[in-house]
């Protein structure tokens, strides 16, 4: 019986020493540079929306210019190039978060959208709001995701551009 | 006969006390160096962070904040790194890199290092267009 009880105090000892062996482990190794993350975030936000789309016509000449071509005149035809802004801009922002170009991380997913401010809903036609964005949804899903986001527009028409990235 | 299993229960207790003793020192010595390198890894973390927030909005070479003027970078790959090391300090390198490929670089060794890249854009001067390209950071360790 004395011999079971000793026994059984070891074991609750090892037990004991695995667990502080995992709890101290569980600290090592946890350094998340979320600082990193959120000037990515912000970085790639900016630098998507100040970059050329190649097109000289004033409304979409700029990928944020496009985006908000496309909710104030969603059927206006950008530059010479047959096609609307929003298809501009869509074309454009998928190229850039597109992994082969290198321009984004792999280890990171990425979703942009873009919502009217305020009171201002903008629409194809009545029931039909415009909308847009690129980019994975499921990044939406993610529980740990970090996000930026950049305003265009003037006076009550006015755009949020938000930017979601987590880690894939 | 009694005797001797008591004798020899008091001498397995002993051993896995010692083993379990041995093993929380060895974890405790891992562990503390598994610390060290953590703590070492924040301070190049936090250096690269640092020289990549100054980097992309340093005047010498950009436009605007993150927005780098391939002139700028022109007349800055030209330069000796010694040049930058009052701005930037020492043991350090960058390379923009636009997103047809044009490169520009600065301090480059061939050492191990830490890096950190970032999305930026570059203004073209010639053409006035803005495109879209990536600032990488790293510290030489």
């Amino acid at each position: 019986m004395k011999g079971q009880s000793g026994f059984v105090m070891i074991f609750l000892l090892v037990i004991l020493v695995m667990f502080i062996f995992v709890f101290m482990l569980s600290f090592v190794g946890t350094v998340r540079n979320t600082e990193y993350t959120q000037f990515y975030t912000t970085n790639l936000l900016i630098s998507i929306m100040r970059a050329d789309t190649g097109e000289t016509d004033p409304s979409c000449r700029y990928v944020a210019d496009a985006i908000y071509c496309s909710f104030i005149s969603p059927s206006y035809i950008c530059g010479t190039t047959g096609v609307t802004c929003g298809e501009i801009a869509r074309n454009t922002i998928d190229n850039y978060l597109d992994y082969d170009t290198s321009i984004v991380k792999k280890s990171f997913k990425h979703y942009l959208i873009a919502e009217p401010e305020g009171s201002w809903n903008p629409v194809y036609s009545i029931g039909n709001p415009i909308t847009f964005s690129a980019g994975d949804i499921s990044v939406m899903d993610e529980r740990r995701k970090t996000a930026a986001n950049e305003f265009v527009g003037s006076g009550l028409q006015i755009l949020n551009l938000r930017l979601f990235v987590a880690e894939s | 006969m009694k005797g001797q299993a008591a004798i020899m229960e008091k001498i397995f207790t002993v051993f896995f006390m010692v083993i379990v003793l041995i093993a929380l020192i060895i974890f405790l010595g891992v562990w503390n160096v598994l610390q060290i390198n953590v703590e070492g890894q924040e301070v190049v973390n936090e250096r690269a962070m640092s020289l990549m927030k100054l980097i992309s909005t340093h005047p010498l070479l950009v436009k605007e904040a993150s927005m780098f003027d391939d002139s700028k970078l022109e007349v800055a790959e030209g330069m000796p790194c010694e040049g930058f090391e009052k701005l930037f300090g020492k043991r350090w390198y960058a390379e923009i890199s636009d997103i047809d490929g044009t490169k520009w670089s600065m301090c480059i060794l061939n050492e191990k290092n830490a890096s950190y890249d970032i999305p930026v854009n570059i203004y073209h001067k010639d053409t006035e267009k803005v495109t879209i390209g990536k600032l990488k950071v790293g510290i030489y360790l």
